[in-house]
């Protein structure tokens, strides 16, 4: 019997009725958002707020809207269900961060009573739970898309030779059709992210001296892919779920290796472009440190919002196929447990999680051989999961480095402004940190502080 | 040339790569790249629609780029100074989550009294946090000491380490890096760093300033001179009165202000000295001596003084300053309506003179010499001119004494910051009718908007009263007074948070008004609950 892999079922998990400032921040999608949602966190914005008074809290408030609507916002406290009559496309919108905010500071701006009428037909949607399906979808899906890929790869394949055959510096001269004919016609086949490669390199001709180096490096992988789809049909079960990821098809799961363990939540980042609702959550194993991404929708449709940042979760994760896999898909939340004290140690060598790199804290020197290494196993692979604990955190001609005690130096985003904050945290007792590298780019997605594992986009940047 | 610059070179230029391009490769990759170049018969061509010659080139360029990829070093940054970490004192989380809240909630009224609470209780906040409040703060004077304090030692050395907040660092405390700082600093910063160091050191602060007083433009030096006001006292007498002989009149006028508030100043004398040629008491029943006056008056029509027998202070307006009083910082002005110019003149002197030589020269109390200056022909100069002074010599006796008698006009509201809280509770008793509803015009009203200090509990209490007595009053949906509904922020910074239980239990259930005004109340009642909770988390 195949083990259900859609859909997320919550065993014995404590009411979460508790709810930290830094842990309401982090279930904004988007910095706008909490912009938005701290201007409405105070009292006197709402016309009404109140909490339902009964076995399951529910906190509600009712805003006046435009042209003399009344907007309703209410959250089910115990497993975050949220539900909104405002328009806004995010999830959760601004009214519904704002009463979260409201109520880790000002609880008792909303007084216990009877629930107001319009959470009466909302409650019953909320307790419907997704249905369990069998099978693989990701399988079922390559087997739909993958002849109407395979003739995209074609024309993907003449559309790189032109591009050589008439010389890169020629590419610096191609109008926007040419690449983005190419990019929608990669969206049509159901190819998302090599639809974004293509926009990607689109951007590249002239805008950095070493713009010919970068494109031809995007060329050649893309070509790379082309051959290892084409074979798809031979390929082993962790190359196709590395062909999945880097298509951007739904992904391949290991229903045979369930992983139950304590894990805690590093980060939870919103998903650019059309998916802004969905959410990856960063997971490290409590004793491994091993890194898994799962995908949750926030706010609802799946119990993915009690994967509270900074939280620590019993739970069962089916990881991706793949040669380095970095994705899992919640099976099982057993139960939140208490927020971690102390941050992550760097593991035994004996838990290094079968020689993936991505594995515990690890000094800086070592983090691109562990990128080099998940690049041998998967040539396509982009970002590595690091968990740090730097030496010095260096401001050097205008751009920000993480420093290791030999003098080696992971560069930080041209835009990056928390490197203050993180300075700041490494004079205040050290700093212990979990980005992703690229290679080029180490992009910090959270930090140790005094609150727990912290979300950097949750902090206020400083220049 | 390594084996990507020849494959880069040649792609751009739309070549093949030179003969011998893979020369010099590692052997295993320079054998893959041969077999790229040429594959064999199992090497899958036929899987390709068709095998062009681009096809190799590309086929390198990505295994070629996957290489370089997993294979790149990192640069070294040569080491610094060794970071030395200052492990703070753990700060209470929700001491850290209250700090949040006002900082991101832009709660700015309320910060000064936070970060005052948080360097009296020795807290030292999360490192999170100090950048943001290092940022916010590096250009608010008056509060940089409490931000430098609370941020601790790490903060301060991030401090020292921006340019921009290196006035929060330990660099402010020793002469060599405050003439650092007033180097590189521009005007709006040398007035900050002068009023950071005056509340520290008042004499070191001086002592910047006349260092460099000399080589500042006149624009420079008003603001500057103003910094001053920060813990003023006797010994930046010498040093005021040589600005006194400033070119730039606005910097001598400032000047002038300052000396006028300390009542043993050489100014304050010399002002004493000039007065008795301006005003003179009159004796009950002395209506003779009005002519010591010129029978000119500040009021549009005759009080009909003459009538009255009690004391009165009779005036001679100056007719032409002398030099010594336009030194002093006197205007002598020479167009416009001469009697409005001779009363500011006449209103300047009197505010500069010690209120104790009225009480010394004319033997009387303050409440007798204001009731014989509302019995002469210049009551408003002269109680404007003994406001200004008893608001500059931070004389209770008389802000109580000229208050009630000039009926809390506008022109001497200045002095309502002087009264003590029971002082001020005491004309309240007696001059605000207990069960009259609020409008902007109201006594309580104007005194409260314009009182600093916090609330005492009986004006909290009264104003809790008189608000919801006004809310009761209030028709629904109409507004309150937008004074009214301004003043309840007053209230929700100053009245002490224990009120908060009965302001919401006596004004939540009345509150019918319009939603501006029901904002207003929510957001007083919003403020004082997060000073109730500061009171728990750090009492005062």
């Amino acid at each position: 019997m195949q083990t259900p892999i859609r859909g997320t079922r919550l065993h014995s998990v404590e009411p979460q009725s508790i709810l930290t400032h830094t842990e309401a921040v982090s279930l904004a999608p988007s910095r706008s958002v909490l912009t938005k949602a701290t201007r409405l966190a105070r009292p006197w914005a709402w016309l009404a707020l109140g909490r339902t008074a009964d076995a399951a809290p529910t906190l509600w408030g009712r805003m006046a809207g435009s042209k003399e609507t009344v907007i309703v916002a209410a959250v089910r406290l115990h497993d975050l269900r949220m539900h909104c009559t405002c328009a806004a496309r995010t999830e959760p919108c601004a009214h519904l961060v704002a009463l979260l905010l409201l109520y880790a500071h000002q609880p008792a701006a909303l007084p216990g009573g009877p629930a107001p009428p319009e959470l009466h037909a909302q409650r019953p949607q909320w307790d419907t739970v997704p249905p369990l399906t069998q099978g693989d979808p990701g399988a079922a899906y390559a087997r739909r898309r993958l002849p109407r890929l395979l003739a995209c790869m074609d024309t993907l394949d003449r559309w790189l030779c032109d591009l050589v055959d008439g010389g890169l510096s020629a590419a610096t001269y191609r109008p926007d059709p040419f690449w983005t004919t190419m990019a929608n016609e990669l969206d049509s086949a159901h190819a998302p992210r090599l639809a974004a490669s293509v926009r990607t390199m689109a951007k590249l001709p002239g805008r950095a001296a070493d713009w010919p180096d970068q494109l031809l490096a995007a060329m050649g992988r893309l070509y790379l892919l082309i051959q290892a789809l084409r074979d798809y049909d031979q390929a082993t079960p962790a190359r196709r779920g590395d062909l999945h990821a880097a298509v951007g098809w739904p992904l391949l799961w290991e229903a045979d290796r369930p992983q139950r363990a304590r894990w805690h939540i590093l980060a939870a980042l919103p998903q650019p472009g059309r998916t802004a609702h969905q959410r990856t959550v960063w997971l490290a194993h409590a004793h491994t440190g091993a890194c898994y991404a799962v995908t949750v929708r926030a706010g609802r449709g799946d119990h993915g919002a009690l994967l509270r940042v900074g939280r620590t979760v019993d739970a069962t994760l089916l990881p991706a196929h793949g040669g380095a896999p970095m994705a899992a898909r919640l099976l099982h939340l057993h139960a939140v447990d208490a927020p971690p004290t102390q941050p992550p140690e760097a593991p035994a060598p004996e838990a290094q999680h079968g020689g993936i790199p991505h594995a515990g804290v690890m000094p800086v020197a070592d983090v691109p051989r562990a990128h080099g290494r998940a690049l041998a196993a998967n040539p396509w692979h982009d970002s590595t999961p690091v968990l740090l604990r730097p030496d010095d955190v260096v401001h050097h001609d205008g751009r920000w480095y993480l420093r290791g005690p030999d003098g080696a130096a992971l560069l930080l985003p041209a835009a990056f402004d928390h490197g203050w904050q993180l300075r700041a945290l490494l004079l205040q007792g050290g700093l212990t940190l979990f980005g992703g590298w690229d290679g080029d780019l180490l992009t910090p997605h959270a930090v140790w502080t005094d609150a727990g594992w912290t979300e950097l986009r949750t902090l206020r940047g400083v220049k | 040339m390594n084996v990507w610059q020849h494959l880069v070179d040649a792609v751009v230029r739309g070549a093949d790569p030179v003969a011998g391009w893979t020369d010099g490769a590692d052997p295993n990759l320079a054998a893959l790249l041969q077999q790229i170049a040429a594959p064999g018969p199992g090497d899958r061509p036929e899987d390709a629609p068709e095998h062009r010659p681009e096809h190799s080139l590309l086929a390198a360029a990505g295994v070629l780029a996957v290489y370089r990829a997993a294979g790149r070093t990192l640069p070294r940054l040569t080491a610094g100074a060794p970071v030395e970490s200052a492990a703070a004192p753990a700060c209470d989380p929700a001491v850290a989550a209250l700090l949040e809240h006002v900082l991101e909630h832009a709660h700015d009224p309320l910060l000064p009294e936070v970060l005052a609470r948080l360097q009296a209780h020795g807290v030292i906040v999360p490192a999170r946090l100090a950048p943001q409040l290092l940022a916010r703060f590096a250009n608010a004077a008056t509060l940089r000491t409490a931000v430098s304090a609370v941020v601790g030692p790490a903060g301060r050395q991030l401090a020292a380490e921006n340019p921009a907040w290196r006035a929060l660092s330990d660099a402010a405390d020793g002469w060599d890096g405050l003439a650092a700082l007033w180097q590189t600093a521009d005007m709006s910063g040398r007035r900050h760093l002068v009023a950071q160091v005056r509340g520290r050191d008042p004499d070191l602060g001086r002592a910047l300033l006349e260092v460099h007083w000399r080589q500042l433009a006149a624009q420079g030096r008003e603001p500057l001179i103003q910094a001053l006001e920060t813990g003023l006292s006797m010994a930046d007498e010498p040093f005021l009165e040589t600005v006194l002989d400033d070119r730039a009149q606005t910097v001598r006028r400032k000047a002038a202000e300052l000396l006028a508030r300390l009542p043993g100043s050489r100014l304050a004398l010399r002002m004493a000295d000039a007065a008795p040629a301006y005003l003179a008491w009159s004796p009950a029943g002395d209506a003779a001596s009005d002519a010591a006056g010129d029978g000119t008056s500040d009021v549009a029509s005759d009080t009909g003084t003459a009538a009255v027998p009690a004391a009165f202070i009779a005036v001679r307006p100056p007719e032409s300053l002398p030099a010594s009083l336009q030194r002093d910082g006197a205007l002598a002005y020479t167009r416009g309506d001469r009697l409005r110019w001779q009363g500011a003149q006449l209103s300047y002197i009197i505010g500069g003179v010690p209120l104790r030589h009225w009480e010394e020269t004319w033997q009387a109390t303050p409440d007798a010499i204001v009731a014989a200056a509302l019995a002469g022909r210049w009551p408003r100069t002269i109680t404007t001119g003994l406001a200004q002074a008893a608001t500059a010599q931070h004389n209770h006796a008389w802000a109580a004494a000229i208050l009630p008698a000039c009926n809390f006009a506008l022109h001497v509201l200045r002095a309502v910051p002087v009264l003590t809280s029971a002082q001020l509770d005491a004309l309240l008793d007696a001059h605000v009718p207990a069960d009259e509803p609020l409008t902007g015009d109201a006594l309580l009203v104007k005194l409260v908007r314009r009182r600093p200090q916090p609330w005492s509990d009986a004006l909290a209490a009264r104003w809790i009263h008189a608000v919801g007595l006004t809310l009761d009053a209030t028709a629904p949906g109409a507004p309150l007074d937008r004074l009214v509904t301004t003043a309840l922020r007053d209230f929700a910074l100053r009245a002490p948070s224990a009120c908060h239980a009965a302001a919401v239990a006596r004004w939540l259930p009345s509150l019918h008004a319009d939603q501006r005004t029901r904002a207003a109340v929510r957001e007083a009642l919003a403020l004082l609950d997060l000073r109730a909770q500061l009171d728990a988390l750090l009492p005062a």
